[in-house]
Formats: structure tokens, sequence, C-alpha cells
């Protein structure tokens, strides 16, 4: 309305009954039964902090965050409904929202915030009760406490600050001492440059030695002497001596070479001279020696005269030129050859020279570069003092350089100015504390966005500023009355109502809730059953009848059934219609029989098409709705896939049924077959998730309000033990985890020993527990269903109060015992024997430290305390080293153990008595196990129990008669009647 | 809540009561009525300055002072338990003053350094509030009446009662020299949920910004007085019918410049038969001859009626020791919801 005209009138506004408290008119709204005025929530999905919520855990959440109002998360003992809370926190607080976590009983308050520490999201506050002490909280959860957060703040915090004050002063302090030290070092670190400079160049020069020397010894040469360094005189007058040298010899030979050249030349000309006159003659002489007179040579020979002897002549002197010639030059040579000694031997003076030159300058060197060297040993040591005295942080400068230091001493100086800060920060901080501890309390209030406590405790907090939250959350809802819940719900606006279901343990397996099981259900159960939409509860069945099937539109009693009438269809003769007439009132079609030959799909289709009506028996307990990109799924239940059979209803809505046989239905005739595991919805004809659950609230009445979560996965419990648990204490109600989430031991996971052992048939007594073990019984063929006695126990459960049974009792064990309680001293032993055997197993051993340890849950507390007394006496127990606790089943609640021995301890010669506290503290006590469950009570006290059906002891009719379901059911186990076998062992003997 | 019932207007013995309370005001003019409100509930957003307490202004400076400042690396430094000091920062984000940056770390932002460096910054919240609007049946708008005392009670809508809310829309987006001479609040900076509720709020949420009109009646004492300067302003006052009792001292509303806008009924000038018929029915009331009261000269002058009434008409009041005499009566004059409110001045004609 108020979207619609964009403002709301006050005449349109609800009536103001109980205006000044919505909760009350909310609650009185519900519980009148006409929550069809709420609006449907639609919750968006959350991404949990928590990744390992599974589906429904995580729609929980969803829900309870969307709700406007009023969300009710139900959960069976091990669902994880603590999670769920704690994940709720923490969503709420991550939004922004101020939450009030409240809970009857202060485990579920300690179990959820020990999880919630550490999420920074959260800021969690702990209120104390009139009853509750600071130190019997878990260690985790004192620290939320404002006590605990007070003291912190006076104690720890602000003596912290101020100490971190004046440390951070302390740093100033020496920091500033450090000053000249800065100095210091900057002169260190310029001498140290300086130094390594000249190393440097000593290092160059040394390298560069050799070239040098090799210049000077080649400048002489070249220019002259003179060009030579003043400190290499006597490399210089050696080398200009051997120079010297070696120019005097060249310039001798030179000039003999010189003169040697010329006469060389001389007679080569005469060569010359002589071979060309030699020449010229040639002819004549050849003529005249061969006297050929006919040849104008002979007459210019003989015209010449004395040609011969011109011609001996000169080839005597050219003989003699040519040995001139040679000698000359072997002379030549001879110079030569001692020319190039003069410079070899030169040369090699030079080289002995320049590395005697190069030796000793380097020499020279490396001397200065060690006297340096040593200098800077001597300024490291210093710098490294002065160095040692910097602060750590920021570092001290890395090397010795003056740009480091200065680097260094600017960080410092900066640090400085933070340390100062610091400390004048540390000094305020602290003085701010000092004068906020005074309000610190109501600080912490306003800033807590989940204050968590008892619903006691809020009471005792009342001066506290405790109202205007946003959501409150009530753990253990199911154990608040509607008024204590009014009481505390006017401090939130929206209220998440967490608690189990009491009529799933009284319900009969299978059976359709049509309404409460419970005689008088609680305010958390009405709530439920109001707001919660249950497929269960639809009337329809469908069972086989003579071959056929038959759709049951509404139940029909045995009373009822004499006025049914039955009616061939006209145009379907085969089917037959089913009438209820009862008189006075007006005719109803209850049932349709089928003929054998139509098919479920078929029958479902005609009752669909013809009657309009879509007869679906569903066994999920909750409307389970599933999107994905081709199709809206509603399931209904869960069944094998292989089986299902597909119904189509109308365009695009299909039926899914499988079978199911052997079920009991809820008018309490056998073989309802048929069930139907889903609807889907064909997105591409048109169907959305807004027309499926319009779809669904026409044609089944069945609409999902969003407010409320069914938790119905046993995470806690192995799988074989949640099946045998479910079946004890919720029939139908569990289902399955998908994988095993806690250790599998080996053994089956309930054991029942009996106390005392059953009587032998053969010998009719009792056979003693011993070290062979028991007789292992599996499944209903083994099932000692004759040894049960049947009228009564063994009579051995004793009064305390009572002096003559007190009496019984070892007279050293009657002192520590209280005075009063029920205890039962064959079955304390029992359970220290089992326990020994339980603790001697490596597989326990290696699992239980992960997985809760091993606990004996007694019902009374003087079975608690004997059996305590006892362990103390057993060797074994001492030996193992292993913290067994203890305990009544309240002290067990929000705790969970690897392995649980339950002693129910009741031992009744002849009447049925009652176990414990009540029902729940035996559901509590069946529900701690992980992994495996070992009961040690009376047989035959138990079947007594399961015989009696009435009000018993301190029990109402209620509680009667759930503890009464309970021992029912695991009697049939006794008697080898369970559904799971398997896991279920009735041991004849102790465990070892 | 209350059903409409005929209208009551105080009697003259009752405004004479009143008198020695609005005297000191010096009344230009006096006005009595019955004023339909309506009191319209909305969510806005308000934006006020706050100051920065000692232990905001120390965790904004430890922002600062820690190199990375994460949540655990400032408790190392404020020593207050990360979940704690967690939900300090995320109260300084909600205040606009710090935030969330990369890696988890907190910086203070420009509104925190303002705030740390003047002591106080603005800071932005929602809240409910409660605005007043005048029913003006004639008028296409109801005009924002600032209602200062819970003077008003809730009564029964009138047929044909409605209120849109985007009159208050307008409101906010008025000037501020408007508002200021409205009495319009200053630090509304938006309204919620005016324009259709956003449907990205969470229903959990949604139903606050849920705008609810209430109709509201209010009697009312309303008078023109001189105001500092040379302006007038218009001061209503309430009055309990039950007792006729005057919420003197603070007035329910007061209304500078424009009051002429906001009640254009009181600017108007009442016209002399109305005068005249006031006075007549006040002379009938009290046996006098009607001859007697016409032949009277009326002079409405501020908050009085001077009556120059005939020797004879006179006579008889002197003989009734009348209040008239003693300038203790008043009138009433005009019809409606509201009606002029007059002191009578009786003399003799020619005085």
């Amino acid at each position: 309305l108020a979207a619609r005209q964009g403002v709301l009138y006050s005449h349109q506004l609800p009536a103001a009954n109980g205006a000044g408290d919505p909760a009350r008119h909310l609650i009185a709204h519900l519980l009148a039964g006409t929550p069809q005025d709420l609006e449907p929530v639609c919750p968006t999905p959350v991404e949990p902090d928590d990744a390992a919520l599974d589906d429904v855990q995580r729609e929980a959440v969803a829900r309870a965050l969307a709700t406007p109002d009023l969300c009710l998360v139900q959960g069976l003992p091990g669902t994880g409904k603590s999670r769920v809370v704690t994940e709720i926190l923490t969503q709420a607080a991550a939004r922004g929202e101020r939450m009030l976590f409240l809970a009857p009983g202060p485990e579920p308050v300690d179990r959820v915030l020990e999880s919630l520490a550490g999420r920074e999201a959260v800021c969690p506050l702990r209120l104390l009760g009139r009853d509750e002490r600071i130190e019997e909280l878990p260690p985790g959860v004192r620290g939320f406490t404002l006590a605990e957060q007070e003291r912190r703040l006076r104690e720890e915090s602000i003596p912290t600050a101020r100490r971190e004050a004046e440390a951070a002063e302390e740093r100033c302090r020496l920091r500033r001492g450090a000053a000249p030290l800065w100095e210091q070092l900057l002169d260190l670190a310029g001498r140290l440059e300086q130094l390594a400079g000249q190393v440097r160049s000593l290092d160059e020069a040394h390298a560069r030695a050799g070239a040098e020397v090799e210049g000077e010894a080649a400048a002489p040469e070249n220019a002259g002497p003179g060009a030579t360094a003043p400190d290499a005189a006597p490399f210089a007058a050696g080398l200009r001596v051997a120079l010297q040298a070696r120019d005097g010899t060249l310039a001798r030979l030179d000039a003999d070479l010189a003169k040697l050249t010329t006469r060389l030349a001389e007679l080569r000309r005469e060569q010359e001279t002589l071979a060309a006159r030699l020449q010229e003659l040639a002819s004549l002489v050849e003529a005249r020696r061969h006297r050929r007179w006919w040849v104008p040579a002979w007459w210019r020979a003989v015209f010449r005269g004395k040609v011969l002897q011109e011609a001996e002549d000169f080839q005597t002197r050219r003989q003699q030129a040519d040995a001139e010639v040679r000698g000359l030059e072997e002379e030549g040579g001879r110079l030569r050859a001692e020319q190039d000694e003069a410079r070899q031997r030169y040369a090699a003076e030079r080289g002995r020279l320049t590395a005697a030159e190069i030796a000793r300058r380097q020499a020279d060197l490396s001397c200065r570069r060690a006297a340096l060297e040593q200098e800077q040993v001597q300024l490291d040591a210093k710098w490294r003092a002065a160095r040692g005295q910097l602060p750590a942080n920021p570092l001290p400068p890395a090397a010795p350089t003056r740009r480091a230091v200065e680097e260094a001493r600017e960080a410092s100086a900066l640090a400085l100015r933070r340390e100062e800060e610091c400390a004048a920060f540390g000094h305020r901080w602290a003085a701010c504390l000092e004068e906020s501890a005074a309000g610190f309390g109501e600080r912490l209030l306003a800033m807590a966005n989940v204050v968590a406590g008892t619903t006691s405790g809020l009471a005792a907090a009342a001066g506290a500023d405790l109202a205007g939250f946003d959501l409150l959350v009530l753990e253990g809802a199911d154990q608040v009355t509607d008024a204590e819940f009014l009481t505390v719900a006017a401090r939130a606006r929206r209220w998440v109502l967490v608690g189990q279901s009491a009529e799933a343990a009284c319900r009969p397996a299978a059976a359709q809730p049509a309404r409460s099981a419970v005689p008088y259900p609680g305010f958390f159960e009405r709530l439920w059953l109001h707001l919660h939409c249950d497929p269960r509860r639809l009337p329809y069945a469908w069972v086989e009848e003579n071959g056929g099937l038959c759709c049951r539109l509404r139940p029909v009693t045995a009373a009822e059934s004499q006025y049914l009438e039955s009616e061939r269809v006209a145009d379907r003769p085969d089917i037959e219609l089913r009438i209820l007439t009862p008189p006075r009132r007006e005719p109803v079609l209850a049932e349709v029989v089928f003929p054998p030959s139509m098919s479920i799909a078929k029958a479902k289709e005609y009752v669909f098409r013809e009657l309009e009506q879509l007869p679906v028996r569903a066994l999920g307990t909750s409307l389970r709705w599933h999107e994905d990109a081709e199709r809206v799924v509603l399931r209904l239940g869960d069944g094998p896939a292989h089986a299902a059979v597909p119904v189509a209803l109308e365009v695009g809505v299909r039926e899914t049924v499988h079978a199911r046989p052997g079920e009991v239905n809820g008018a309490g005739s056998p073989a309802s077959s048929w069930h139907t595991c889903c609807m889907e919805f064909e997105r591409c004809a048109g169907w959305h998730r807004a027309r499926a659950e319009q779809w669904v609230r026409r044609h089944l009445g069945l609409c999902d309000l969003g407010r409320t979560a069914r938790l119905d996965v046993p995470y806690r419990m192995r799988r074989d033990l949640a099946a045998v648990a479910a079946e004890f204490l919720f029939p139908g109600e569990y289902r399955l985890p998908p994988a095993e989430a806690a250790p599998d031991l080996g053994v089956p996971a309930v054991e029942f020993l009996p106390v005392p052992p059953p009587p032998d048939p053969l010998k009719g007594a009792a056979v003693a527990p011993g070290p062979r073990g028991g007789r292992r019984s599996r499944g209903a063929a083994a099932a000692p269903v004759a040894t049960l006695p049947r009228r009564g126990g063994a009579g051995l459960e004793l009064d305390l109060a009572d002096p003559r049974h007190r009496d019984r009792l070892p007279s050293e064990l009657r002192p520590d015992l209280p005075a009063r309680g029920l205890v039962n001293y064959l079955e304390a032993q029992a359970a220290v024997r089992a326990l020994e055997a339980i603790l001697a197993e490596p597989a326990v051993r290696a699992a239980a430290g992960a997985a809760g340890g091993v606990a004996v849950v007694a019902l009374y507390p003087a079975q608690a305390e004997l059996i305590r007394r006892l362990m103390q006496q057993s060797p074994a127990l001492a030996a193992a080293d292993m913290d067994v606790r203890v305990d009544v089943p309240e002290a067990f609640r929000e705790r969970e153990c690897l392995v649980a021995v339950v002693s129910l301890t009741r031992s009744h010669s002849h009447r049925a008595v009652s176990y414990g506290a009540g029902p729940d503290a035996l559901v509590t006590a069946l529900t701690r196990a992980r992994s495996r469950l070992v009961l040690l009570g009376d047989a035959g006290t138990l079947v007594r129990r399961g015989q009696w059906t009435n009000p018993l002891d301190h029990l109402d009719a209620a509680a009667s008669a759930r503890e009464h379901a309970i021992v029912a059911r695991l009697v049939d186990y006794l008697q080898g009647r369970g559904a799971h076998p398997h896991a279920f062992q009735f041991r004849e003997g102790s465990l070892q | 809540m209350t059903a409409a019932g005929p209208l009551a207007f105080p009697g003259s013995r009752v405004l004479a009561g009143w008198w020695p309370q609005l005297a000191p005001l010096r009344p230009r003019k006096l006005w009595a009525g019955h004023f339909l409100l309506h009191r319209v509930e909305a969510l806005v957003e308000v934006s006020r300055p706050v100051g920065l307490d000692p232990f905001h202004r120390l965790v904004l400076q430890a922002l600062d002072l820690v190199p990375q400042p994460t949540v655990p690396a400032l408790d190392a430094q404020l020593h207050l338990g990360p979940q704690f000091l967690s939900r300090v920062l995320h109260g300084l984000r909600a205040d606009g003053l710090a935030e969330q940056g990369g890696a988890g770390a907190w910086q203070a932002t420009a509104l925190a350094r303002q705030a740390l460096h003047q002591g106080s910054y603005e800071q932005v919240h929602q809240e409910r509030q409660v605005f007043h609007f005048l029913n003006a049946p004639r008028r296409a708008a109801p005009p924002f009446l600032d209602v200062r005392r819970p003077a008003a009670a809730p009564c029964a809508a009138p047929e044909g009662w409605a209120f849109d809310p985007a009159q208050l829309d307008a409101c906010v987006r008025q000037p501020l020299e408007w508002k200021r001479q409205r009495g319009f609040p200053e630090e509304v900076r938006q309204v919620l949920g005016v324009r259709g509720l956003n449907g990205s709020v969470p229903p959990a949420a949604a139903w606050q910004q849920v705008v609810v009109d209430q109709p509201e009646h209010l009697l009312a004492v309303v008078a023109l007085v001189p105001a500092e300067g040379e302006g007038e302003r218009l001061l209503g006052f309430g009055v309990k019918q039950e007792g006729w009792a005057l919420q003197g001292g603070e007035p329910a509303f007061a209304v500078g410049g424009g009051w002429q806008e906001l009640f254009p009924g009181l600017a108007e000038e009442l016209p002399a038969d109305a005068w005249r018929q006031a006075w007549r029915a006040w002379c009938q009331q009290r046996g006098l001859p009607a001859a007697e009261a016409d032949a009277s000269t009326l002079e409405p002058h501020e908050q009085r009626l001077r009556v120059q009434a005939p020797a004879g008409l006179l006579a008889r009041l002197r003989a009734a020791r009348s209040d008239a005499l003693k300038r203790e009566a008043w009138l009433l004059v005009g019809g409606g919801n509201v009606r002029r409110v007059a002191l009578l001045e009786v003399v003799q004609v020619g005085a």
C-alpha cells in the first residue's frame, strides 16, 4: 500500500492493539493461525564466511537475514544449528546490524561465541547472569564479558599504552643521544671514502706501472734523457748507459758499414766497368782465339793489338774486384750482426732494467697500499663502533659513505619525529583510555554488535541499554515460553528463533505430521506449525490395492470406512470412485481406485485432468526450491533417480514420482508406495519462480512464507550412527549426510551392553562378562529376542538415600558418593571395563584428540560420580593417559565426542521406570557421539518401560510419551527389529 | 484521536484570561482558530555538525601514525582488541571519517582531516522526522508549518484527506533563505522513500522509508506581533481545549516574513460588515437593543474594536456592570475555522 500510494495514512495503519509491542502483536497473530497475511520473503543468496555450510544451512542464514519480522530455524541435534547461528550473526554484523543473542542456557551461547572469536566484523559482549561466574565460562569466552574487558582495559591496555609511550620516549632519548655519532660517522665515512679513493688510485697505478715504465723506457730512445720520473733516476741512468753503449757501438759499426758500403759501391762500379769492357772485347777475343781471320773481329783485334792481354788483365782485375766484394760483403754481414747484437744487448738490458723498475714501483705501491689498508682497518673499526651505537631501526648506514650516512641520518630524523609522535600519542591515548575507563562499559555496550547471554542473564543486566537491536537470535527457543520470548522480543525489531523439534521425537515412524504429535506443543513448536510449510501435511496417499493403484484424497479412519460408497466412472467403468457419505454431512470423494493396467503416470494425469486435484505424497520436510537455467524445481523429497517416473501435468509442468514400498501412511494403512520427488517447471514454457510458487499454492495449498528453515543433516555423526539415532530419536527426520563427516572406527556405530548380561538359555544363568568377548549378533536373525526379560529388570539400581541400598556398595566408595541419587554399581563397573577396552583401541586413540575425545554420560549425577570413583581405581585408565569426561547429559549440551558411553543406570526389578531427568536428557545423551555410541543398561527394565505408555514418575504425559517412544524403538533394536541392523550390535559380553 | 465535532471557540472571559500572557508581546492583531495539520513522519537524511570526541580523534590520528594501518597493526598501537577496534573503525566509516583501502588498510578521509583540524564534522545519518503541513483545502498543496511544540492532537481524517509526499521533497529542495524564513530544518538533506520505495532496499529496512501522514488538530491563538526591526511575526500559541488553557511561553509555531503567503486568510482585512455583525451579535447576547447597536460606530484598530455607542447603550452596559466598560470584553469576529479576536473599547459617541 505504501509503495502504491507513496504515503500511508494513519487510518490505514493496523489497529494499535499492542502497537507498542510489535512482537506481541505478531506472535498473537501467528499463534492465532493467520500467517497467511504475511508477505512471503524471498531471500537473496548469501556468500557465507563458513564455506562448509550446505545449501540448506545457507538458505537458513539467508532467510534469517532477509526476514522482516520472524524467522524460525529448526534443527535436530548435530545438524549445525550453532554454525548457522554463528553465520547469521557474522553476516548480520557485516551488514552493520546490532544483534542480541540469547539462549536459555549458557552452553549454546558460549559455543557460538567461541566460534565468533577472531571474526573482525563481530564485536561480541557476553552478559553474565546472576548465577553465572566469569571463571566458569570457557576461556575463549571470558574475554567477551564486560568485566573482563574492563579489567583488560585497566590492567593491560592502559599500562601497555603507557609502557609503549615510555618506550617510545626512551627510543627518542637514545636517538637524540646518538646525534653526535652522525658527525663522527660522517667524518669517518669521509676519511674512509678518501682512503678507498687512494687505494683505488694505487691499484690503478699498480696496474699502470708496467705501461708507464715501458713508456719511460721508450722515452729516452725517442726524446732523449729527462723524460723519466724523478724517482726513477737509477732506472733512467741505467737505461741511458745501456742506450749510450748501444748507440756508441751502433755508431761505430755504422761508420764501418758506411765505409764498407762506399768501397763496395766502388767495387761494384769497377766490376760493371770491367764487365762492360770484357763484353766489349769478348768478340775480338773470341775471333782471335779461334783465329777466325775471316771475320772482321779478328782483324779488329789484330789492329787493336794485345787484345788477349788486355782481356786477361780485365779478367784478373775483375776477379780481384769480385774477391774484394765478397770480402766486403762478409765484413758488412759481420758488422750488421754486431749491430744486431748491440741492439739485442740493449733490449735485454732495457728489459731487465724495465722489469726491475716495474717491480720496484709495484712493490712501492703495494707497500703504500698496505699502509692505507691498515689505516682503513683502523677507521673501519671506529666506524663499526660508532655505527653499533646507533638504534637498529631504521637501519644504520649500510655503507661507510657520506651519502649513506646522510640518508640514514635523514631516516633516523624521520624515525625520531615518528617516535616523538608515538610517544606523545601514546601518552594521550593512555590518558584518553584512563578518562574513558569509567564509561568504557557504556561505550562497549554501544559498540558491541552481538550482545549475548542467557535469557535470565539479560534480566540481570537490566540497567544497561539493551534495546534497539536489529535482530534477536534466540537459540534453544524450544525451551522458552511465549511470555519469556515476549519479554526479550521488545528489544529487537526482528527475531530469529532457533530450536529443536519436540514433535519429531514423538512421531511414529513415517507418520504424516498433519497436526502436532506433541500433546501440548510449546511456543516454538506452535509457531513452527503455523509458519512452516511441511509438504508431509498433505493428506494424500497412493497405495496399492488388489494389484491396482488407489489414490486417497483424504484419510479415512476405520470408523469412517463403513460410510464409503463405491461408484464407477461413467465413461471409464474400470475406475472406481469411493465417496465418503457420513450421516448429516456432505459426501466427499475420498478415494479413486484404478485398474491394475493403469500406470502411476496415467493415474496421476487422470486425477489432475479429470478431478482437478494434485494428490502429492511427499517425504521431504520442507519446500526446497532450486533454479537453474532450464527449469525451476520444487524438491519434495529424495528418491533414486533410476526409479523416477515422470508425470506430465500441463505444459511445462512435470511431476516426478518414485516408488517406496513398505511405508505406513498417515491413516495407518500399509503400503503407500508412490511419493513425489519433485515438481519441475520448464522455463522454455514460460515458467519462472513466482509463477511456479503461485501454481503450487493454487494446486497444493503449499506456500513457503520464507520464514522457516529446517536443518536435518546430522553432520556431527557418522552415517551409520546417524541412521540408528534417527530411528531411535527422530524417525524420518534426519537426512543422512552425503559423505562421512566423522571418523569410522571400524565397529558397529551403536553397541548395547546389557547389565546384567542376559541369561544363557541353556543354563538359565546370566552370562558373565569376561575377557573372551561378547557374542555378536547381527541383524534380526541373530537378535537375542528370546533372551530379553519381558517382565522387569534385574533390580540392580540402588537409591543412595536408602541406607540399606547404600550398604550394598563397597565400603570404600560410600563416603565419596552423594547422599541421594540412583546408582547402578554393576553397570558402573561395566562402564569402566568398556571404557578400558575403548581407550585401548588404536583407532580411538588416534582420532580422539581431534574428534572430542571419549565421554561417559550417566543419566544420574550419583552414577556419574560412582563411575568417576571406579575410574580412579582403574590402572588401565590411568595408564591410558587420556582425559575422559564423566557427567550427566545436561553438562554435555553443545558438546560432542568421538565415543560416548551412556550409562542408562535404571534397573528396576518389576515396574517401569523413567530414565534420567526426562526425554530431552536422553536425547542429549544419545546424540553426543560422533562415531560410536556404547549403551549400557538393563534390557529387562528397558523392555518394561517400552510396554508402559502412561505418565510415569516425574514425567508428564507428553514427556512420558516421548521417552516411551525412544525406549520402545531402542527395544525394537534389542529385539532385532531395527531398520539398520548392520549398525547396531547387541553384545552379550564386554567389549574386550 | 478525537472525532471531528463542531468547532468551539473561546468566550470573552477566556480570552480576557489569556490577555495578560499575550499583552507583553504587544500583538497588533489576534485570531483564534482551529487548524488541521498533516503530521508527516518520514525517513530523512540529515546532516548535523558533531564534535569529534577525543577517543575517535586519537583513533583517527592513529591511522596516520601506523605505517600500514590494518586492524591488527592498529590494535598493536591501540590495544583495544581487534573486534572492538574493528567496530570503532566501522563506526567511523559510517560517519564518513574512515575508509578501508586495499589489503585491509584503513585511512582517514578528507572529512576526517577536516574534523581533526576543526574539531567537528558534518555527520550524515538517517532518522525519522516529523514535519507539519497546514491543511489547506483550497490550495494546491499544503504549506509547511514549523510546529515546534506538540500542541496538536491527533484527530480523524476528514473526507478527501490526502497528502502528496512530493510536497515534503519540494520543501527540502527550497533555498536556504526560504527554509530559514519558514523554520524548515536546514539539516535535512534528502527525504528517503518519497519517490516510491526503493526496490533495492531489503524488506527488513523498507518499512523505515514509509511516509506516514497523521491528521492533527491544533487549536491556537495567533498573534501578529512586531518583530525585531521593521517586520512583524505571526506567533501561534496552542490551546488545550479542555479547560481552555493557553500554552503560553514558547509558541507552537512562529512565522516571520511571508506569513501572509502561509495564512492568506489572516492577511485579508475583515469587511466592516463582519465587524458590525459581531458587534450586533455581542449586543444581542446581552439583550441590548438592536437599534442602539446599529447606531454605534465601529472603529477596528489593531487588536481593539473601538465602539462609539449611544448614551443609552452605554447606560445599559453600566447598569449591567459589563466587562466592556472595564476593557475586559473580547469579541470574536468573522466565520470559519479562524476568527479575529478583538478587545472591545466602548465609549460614548463623541468622546
